[in-house]
């Protein structure tokens, strides 16, 4: 009887002691575990985006007297504006049209001058690429566009 | 005769007790208390808090913008004497926002773009709700501390966003996002992530 209360009471406290202190104990315990941090990650935004190749052609039939605007697409991009200057080429350029989501745009009918043009890239509502370099010239003569 | 009977049902008693006692306390599930820094206690075991901050390197791969998602890269740290193995994540609100810094050493805050401002950058999925939940694409086990693998950097692909709304004043910014509002862990053993590693949730 002695060896026999003896070793049960051997038993139960091996296995008392692997429940308390062994790895089952905690392999079978889920937690939320709320994170002490100051912060939380590290991202990085890109830079703003670059300015686009812009190229201008005169529409068929030249006697129209308009310019298509053609550029090369900006990553991201969400739309263009495309700026107009009848002065010089570092003249004053003024908006002419925004919001394209396209890569061309075309001019109305224009009056007699030297026109440049001169994109800009926007992606989402705030960000905007600086103006491009400005196209080559074209020349609205009064009977044609060359 | 009689006193031994006595005794082995003291000891049977005793043992008994702990023994249920110590199979509830297994299979317990319990939240550790929500003050930054503390830790839980469930009855014989502490738990302590991990610690998820942000790390320069590796480099996130893909840089946010207006509209889009990013990368963020985090360093995960164990205080705890047990692996543990983290399966999702606690977001806070959408209008949690990340405050900009204008290196990635995050020591000076961006001008016309912190948290406040606002930014626009918050996590990717977040919900209106603080503390909703989402599954990582695979578990990350951060080793025990003093252990391989503990602390535990991962990149978290695109698990950033960027409204379009941001203001250009974000352009090239490193931001620190907004604390997580906890994580879903199992503590025990485990074989731990290797370090660095890239995971995400999707959802």
């Amino acid at each position: 009887m002695r060896r026999g209360a003896l070793l049960v009471a051997v038993v139960m406290t091996y296995t008392l002691s692997l429940l308390l202190w062994s790895g089952p104990t905690w392999a079978t315990a889920n937690w939320t575990v709320h994170a002490a941090t100051v912060n939380s990650g590290e991202a990085h935004a890109q830079a703003l985006p670059t300015s686009p190749t812009p190229t201008s052609a005169c529409t068929s039939p030249a006697s129209a007297k308009t310019v298509k605007v053609s550029w090369t697409a900006v990553t991201h991009a969400t739309a263009y504006a495309v700026y107009q200057s009848n002065t010089t080429a570092t003249g004053t350029y003024t908006l002419q049209t925004s919001g394209v989501a396209t890569t061309s745009w075309t001019t109305a009918a224009l009056t007699t001058g030297d026109y440049w043009y001169e994109v800009v890239a926007d992606v989402g509502s705030n960000w905007a690429s600086a103006k491009s370099a400005a196209s080559a010239e074209r020349v609205i003569t009064s009977s044609a566009c060359s | 005769m009689g006193s031994w009977s006595a005794r082995m049902k003291v000891v049977s008693a005793v043992c008994g007790c702990v023994l249920v006692a110590a199979g509830a306390y297994a299979a317990t599930n319990w939240v550790v208390g929500l003050n930054a820094g503390s830790s839980g206690e469930g009855q014989s075991a502490a738990i302590s808090n991990l610690s998820i901050n942000a790390v320069a390197s590796p480099a996130a791969g893909n840089l946010l913008y207006p509209g889009g998602s990013g990368d963020v890269v985090v360093t995960i740290a164990n205080p705890n004497p047990f692996p543990v193995t983290i399966s999702a994540v606690n977001l806070p609100t959408t209008s949690t926002y990340a405050t900009g810094y204008t290196t990635s050493a995050l020591a000076t805050t961006q001008t016309g773009c912190i948290a406040t401002t606002p930014s626009a950058v918050t996590w990717n999925f977040a919900t209106a709700t603080s503390g909703s939940s989402h599954a990582l694409q695979s578990n990350l086990v951060v080793g025990a501390s003093g252990a391989a693998n503990n602390p535990l950097v991962v990149t978290l692909t695109n698990d950033a966003l960027m409204a379009a709304t941001s203001p250009a004043a974000c352009a090239n910014t490193y931001f620190s996002m907004p604390a997580l509002t906890g994580v879903t862990a199992t503590g025990g053993a485990a074989t731990s992530t290797t370090s660095p590693a890239t995971d995400a949730w999707i959802s």
